[in-house]
């Protein structure tokens, strides 16, 4: 990368050395674009063909989607469950020692990574921390969120150090008050937990340290100490609900998920730190906090249909809706930075008289000009983003009849809809990171046996080659496409779903579907554009 | 209604793997037979950059492949994912040969022109590598 740091000394010295820098940098050297953090992607662009056969059968499906519910059928809100804690595997998997073990591992691994970033190797390849973080923990675990349940919950390591920490001081004093335990402020939301996500966003996407280990370290202790202050100010659970921003993401991801865990007894939520953890259902679903505190004999692990998490009865908080609207935005983006047409946006930005103060603002914060325009980016895309929504939203709102939204707002409707949008969030990085996470992966296999990159062979792993031919082109073609349209039908039904149960009648349910149809077909066909660009980063 | 389909969607992508793992085996056994239809490209570096009217090689996954290089100046090059590194001269053309194996699309970049070594990335060309 071009280092453009040559605004020390001097104001009008520091603007001109500034411009200079970006004129060499446009002029003089090829535009170098970096995605995603970390590693380089070789995916090849998804064929036109395919590409239109795929936006064909989005729409196409969304028809078939609609004429199913014009037939005036309605769904019940229960679903079927079958209690895998009933099971001899599920009751195995649940056991007190599985849980152990994989706490153990998760936290075993937070601390792996710290120290191989702060001492071991610099190269980012040879060093255990930027595949474990970028790579297995992000994207894998967005993929097993979404695909299997929210086992985020279950092995987050800052809440099992922070419950260690908590058990020695108990057992020093036996007095002790675990943490301040101050009231959270209402008007406190999820902002937190946004306001850190998009931190993170911003260190995945843009950063340009965000795969050197040592910087990688110093982020997550950052990150750690952020959650366990505010663990010790708030109360665990709380700061677990509204501050630590992977238990909302990977929370969110898990709504779509086939899994869930309930407690189906009243008094076991009598004193859970979330005033509405029963809201819309009899039992309490996938509130770990009252999971955790529920006796054997009123737990539940089920299996359930997929998507049905999505369907709240509830408005979600409108700052639980702008962090769901980053979460989709961030991975579009994350598409878009790969494409030719970043390329010429960042070209012109860099071109561009009005942002060159801001850019060369931005550019000693965030390292180099090319970090400078993609926050500028980052930040213009994740708020056009919430405006296009809320402009649908209140689209919707304007196409239901009068009468059979009384008491509903344009708000209320977005943050209603919000959530029937994850599906097509949760396709796209499938379809996006499939080949990344089966090639970039591999990385662990040699990382495994010289984790600090220091010359170690443990398991006798350390010259593994990745093999680059693991998965086939026509296979990720294939799987992404019908990953999107799946996730897009998916989105449309659950929307009508919700229409039906929010609207007086179906007829009104279906016209207030129209505008939120064509978003979803929009961001379908964007979605698909954006794997048929050929991916240019170096 | 939806989980038989996703069963089924699945299952298919189990067909899938299976299908599209196969073949990526294969050329290795099958480089002998095929090794006398040698698809050749002559790539030609000129003030480094690489004369072409696109910056693009398509083939074809299995094909052995045999890029034919000529420089006007010397500089070590670098084959991203079949991670090759060769050096090419100005005296004469440097051949690069190898079975396309992999499907994808994999940068050539420049590791420094000259003596220099520079470790900055500057992508020359890309080699699309396509599915049978």
């Amino acid at each position: 990368m071009v280092d453009a740091q040559a605004t020390t000394s001097g104001k009008t010295v520091a603007v001109s050395m500034g411009r200079l820098a970006i004129a060499v940098l446009v002029f003089a050297i090829p535009l170098t674009v970096q995605a995603h953090g970390f590693a380089q992607r070789y995916d090849l662009p998804v064929p036109l063909a395919l590409y239109v056969t795929g936006a064909a059968a989005a729409v196409a499906l969304s028809f078939v989607v609609i004429a199913f519910f014009v037939r005036g059928k309605r769904t019940v809100a229960s679903y079927p469950r079958y209690n895998l804690l009933a099971t001899p595997v599920g009751h195995l998997l649940a056991s007190k020692l599985t849980i152990a073990l994989l706490r153990l591992i998760s936290s075993g691994l937070l601390i792996l990574v710290i120290i191989a970033g702060l001492v071991g190797n610099t190269n980012p390849f040879r060093n255990i921390a930027p595949t474990t973080v970028w790579v297995i923990w992000w994207v894998g675990l967005a993929y097993v969120s979404g695909l299997f349940g929210n086992l985020w919950a279950l092995i987050n390591p800052w809440k099992t150090i922070y419950e260690l920490a908590e058990r020695i001081v108990k057992r020093l004093q036996r007095d002790a008050r675990p943490g301040l335990c101050l009231a959270y402020p209402k008007w406190l939301g999820d902002w937190p937990a946004v306001l850190l996500f998009i931190c993170f966003v911003w260190a995945e996407l843009v950063w340009p340290s965000s795969d050197v280990p040592a910087s990688l370290a110093t982020a997550v202790i950052t990150y750690s100490l952020i959650t366990w202050s505010g663990m010790f100010i708030f109360g665990k659970h709380i700061w677990l609900r509204h501050g630590e921003a992977f238990s909302l993401v990977f929370g969110f991801l898990a709504r779509f998920a086939p899994s869930e865990v309930r407690v189906n007894n009243d008094t076991v939520c009598a004193d859970c730190s979330a005033a509405d953890c029963r809201h819309s259902h009899v039992d309490c679903v996938n509130c770990h906090e009252c999971f955790e505190k529920a006796t054997a004999n009123v737990r539940e692990w089920n299996l359930r249909p997929w998507a049905v998490g999505l369907l709240t009865g509830k408005p979600i908080k409108v700052s639980s809706m702008v962090l769901v609207l980053v979460i989709l935005s961030s991975v579009t983006f994350d598409g878009l930075l790969a494409t030719p047409l970043w390329g010429k946006v960042a070209q012109w930005m860099l071109l561009s008289e009005d942002l060159r103060p801001l850019v060369l603002l931005l550019q000693d914060v965030s390292g180099n000009a090319i970090a400078a325009v993609s926050t500028i980016a980052l930040v213009a895309f994740l708020v056009m983003f919430q405006i296009l929504y809320l402009l649908f939203s209140a689209l919707m709102y304007i196409s239901t009849p009068s009468q059979a939204r009384t008491g509903v707002s344009i708000l209320e409707v977005a943050r209603l809809f919000v959530l029937s949008l994850i599906p097509i969030s949760l396709a796209y990085h499938l379809a996006h990171y499939l080949s990344f996470l089966l090639i970039v992966g591999q990385y662990m296999i040699p990382l495994a046996s010289d984790p600090f990159g220091m010359g170690r062979d443990l398991f006798g792993t350390s010259l593994y080659m990745v093999n680059i031919g693991i998965v086939n082109a026509r296979f990720v073609w294939i799987t992404s496409v019908i990953a999107i349209v799946m996730g897009h039908i998916v989105a449309v039904y659950l929307a009508h779903v919700m229409a039906l149960r929010t609207f007086r009648n179906s007829h009104a349910a279906l016209r207030s579907q129209i505008p939120m149809l064509f978003l979803m077909v929009g961001y379908t066909m964007l979605s698909l554009w954006i794997l048929a660009q050929p991916i240019v980063e170096t | 209604m939806r989980r038989p389909r996703s069963i089924l969607y699945w299952t298919l992508c189990g067909a899938m793997l299976q299908i599209s793992a196969a073949p990526t085996v294969a050329p290795a056994s099958e480089a002998d037979d095929v090794a006398d239809t040698v698809h050749r490209i002559e790539i030609t570096i000129q003030n480094r950059k690489v004369v072409r009217d696109n910056n693009v090689i398509r083939i074809t996954q299995g094909e052995e492949v045999e890029l034919v290089w000529s420089s006007d100046e010397t500089a070590n090059l670098h084959l991203h994912g079949y991670d090759i590194e060769f050096k090419v001269t100005p005296d004469a053309p440097t051949p690069i040969t190898f079975t396309a194996h992999a499907t994808g699309r994999f940068p050539i970049t420049s590791h420094g022109f000259g003596d220099q070594h520079r470790h900055g990335h500057d992508t020359l060309l890309y080699l699309e590598v396509y599915p049978k």
